[in-house]
């Protein structure tokens, strides 16, 4: 699965995921030394270096590394399994089908209850849209895929926003934008807790299908001839839409829908794996990590008095990407 | 001569009340939270003909009780005119095309402003109860309300007193020329929140706080539903950067409006002094 070849190209994603990461624990709104805070942290102490680096940054740099690392490989999955370059979790829904069901488990207390729950309802709503995507697509071709995937994620949510504005919290309606754009603000370590289990669950169940990923760029029937079974419980399909379900679901549950991540990420390294799928997942994945640090890093740099979500920034990346490839597709056709 | 000034003081207040009349209102309908409140500790229940729906919820108002033996009136213009008031009391910001309409249909409309200080809370006791015709009973709880303020020792307050933030959902602070900020002058606190440069106008981040932490932090929350606004007043930080006497949690019914209750808020705050006094 990992190339010689690429063996320069993870160091140096690596090493940019590892730099944003130092980054993101020294730099916030307050001056805090980190090396002093992080030996308060290791000894035990509550001093306010420790509280802010432990409690407040240390949770958004793991969410933000988790939840685009999640994000980049589940958009490089679909492409390779979807054979289109435009497939992305937020993009076709999925993300927003997520959101729906993390809204519905939250605002009406059921969080509360256990904290299995959240995620759970992520997933849920993720597994949902997913399967109602591919059944919408069927054997449809590009054009069919991106209208299903605009109405599913239009529809989830206009939903999103209306369970929001009938929850009792005076709070909740103004909290859409959190939950449609994406945030990482005040998460706590809690968040990382009910996140991270599903997310690695996740991506480890897509991992398994990077071989099976090369065999269908060449066709279906190839595929199945190399002996990689595409229907079934154990058929890539399954272990495609369940790993991205549950990875998806997971990270929606904590942060809300960041769009563009999935979309954005495999196309950039596209040219610098080659166009073998397998090649590109493991990139891919360090790619999102990085772009979501970066986008975050932004976001705290920008945001004055009021705060701009996350996803805001990942659009403003993602969507010039996304027109290009829509000229390319223009191009091609004429 | 001071007496004169007084006399002419409560004539102004009747004047204002809407006409020379003292008698007593008997179709009362109010539509803010405030003067719902003060009415129902004024006029007897018959009297009141429709309070706004929020006085009936326990999450904003310290009446909710008594105000589910009255009548709730939905604040829409119809809804009001066809209550058939003999007065209709509201507050300035709020329900306004209903204020108009009933004033509009002839009926006397009286407006109050929000108390921002606790020496302002007696005088709208007294104009509400002038507005509704019952001078006496309001002047005996003013009387009671100014008996007790003056009870309380005059605080030093200055730099030397220590420092008090309340925090709200979504990072909300409240700052000078708020009745909040007058409570905590009063129990003897700086508001911290006055200090804080402009970057902080809409909310400050929990970061923020942390790093420049007051001695006692008012959690102000309301109870209804839940938020992720409302979820970053649990975030564990504040838990662990808080410790119990620096941390005094106040739901928001017992500050949204100036009404004799809101000396029991102020003896919170005292005793919440006290505590991170000794614990020093």
């Amino acid at each position: 699965m990992i190339d010689r070849r690429d063996y320069p190209l993870i160091a140096v994603l690596a090493a940019g995921v590892l730099g944003m990461l130092v980054l993101s624990l020294a730099w916030g709104d307050s001056p805090v030394s980190l090396p002093a805070a992080l030996r308060d942290l290791m000894a035990g102490r509550h001093s306010v270096g420790a509280i802010i680096v432990g409690q407040l940054r240390l949770p958004r740099a793991i969410l933000g590394v988790s939840i685009g690392a999640a994000l980049g490989l589940c958009g490089a999955v679909m492409q390779g399994y979807l054979r289109n370059p435009l497939a992305d979790p937020g993009l076709l829904g999925v993300s927003g089908g997520a959101a729906l069901g993390a809204v519905l488990v939250f605002y009406t207390g059921l969080a509360g209850l256990s904290a299995v729950l959240l995620p759970a309802g992520g997933l849920a709503g993720a597994l949902l849209a997913v399967l109602l995507l591919l059944g919408l697509v069927g054997q449809g071709g590009t054009l069919v895929l991106l209208l299903a995937g605009a109405a599913l994620s239009s529809f989830a949510a206009a939903l999103t926003a209306m369970a929001m504005n009938l929850m009792p919290s005076p709070y909740a309606a103004y909290e859409v934008m959190r939950w449609v754009m994406g945030s990482l603000t005040d998460r706590t370590m809690t968040d990382v807790g009910i996140s991270l289990p599903g997310t690695v669950a996740g991506c480890l169940l897509m991992l398994t299908t990077a071989l099976a990923l090369d065999a269908l760029a060449l066709g279906d029937e190839v595929a199945e001839s190399m002996g990689f079974r595409l229907r079934g419980l154990w058929g890539v399909q399954t272990r495609v839409v369940v790993g991205a379900a549950v990875a998806v679901g997971s990270c929606v549950a904590v942060s809300g829908a960041i769009g563009f991540v999935g979309l954005v990420v495999p196309h950039l390294l596209r040219p610098l794996t080659g166009h073998q799928p397998s090649r590109l997942l493991l990139p891919s994945a360090l790619g999102g990590a990085l772009l979501l640090l970066v986008a975050d890093a932004a976001v705290r740099l920008l945001s004055g008095a009021t705060e701009i979500q996350i996803g805001v920034l990942t659009a403003l990346i993602g969507a010039p990407v996304f027109f290009h490839r829509v000229i390319a597709m223009r191009r091609g056709q004429s | 001569m001071r007496g004169w000034r007084r006399c002419g003081t409560v004539l102004l207040a009747v004047v204002l009340a809407g006409g020379a009349r003292a008698e007593p209102r008997h179709r009362i309908v109010s539509l803010n939270l405030c003067t719902d409140q003060l009415l129902l500790q004024l006029v007897p229940a018959r009297d009141i003909a429709g309070l706004s729906p929020l006085a009936r919820d326990c999450a904003y108002s310290v009446m909710c009780l008594q105000a589910r033996s009255v009548p709730a009136i939905r604040p829409s213009a119809e809804a009001v005119v066809a209550a058939r008031p003999d007065l209709v009391v509201g507050g300035r910001y709020a329900s306004v095309t209903a204020l108009l309409a009933a004033r509009q249909a002839g009926m006397p409309v009286e407006l109050f402003d929000p108390v921002e200080r606790l020496a302002d809370v007696p005088d709208q006791i007294a104009a509400v109860a002038n507005a509704a015709g019952v001078p006496e009973r309001g002047r005996a709880l003013v009387d009671a309300f100014r008996a007790r303020l003056a009870a309380y020792p005059v605080s030093a307050g200055g730099n030397g007193a220590p420092s008090a933030m309340i925090y709200a959902a979504n990072g909300f602070v409240t700052r000078a020329g708020s009745l909040a900020d007058d409570m905590l002058v009063r129990a003897g606190f700086r508001n911290a929140a006055n200090g804080l440069d402009g970057r902080h106008a809409l909310g400050v981040s929990l970061e923020s706080l942390l790093a420049r932490p007051p001695d006692l932090l008012v959690v102000a929350r309301s109870d209804v539903g839940i938020s992720l606004a409302q979820a970053v007043l649990d975030h564990p930080a504040l838990r662990d950067a808080f410790p119990a006497a620096h941390r005094l949690s106040l739901p928001d019914r017992l500050w949204l409006c100036g009404l004799p209750q809101t000396l029991d808020t102020l003896d919170k705050l005292i005793a919440a002094r006290k505590a991170l006094e000794t614990s020093r």
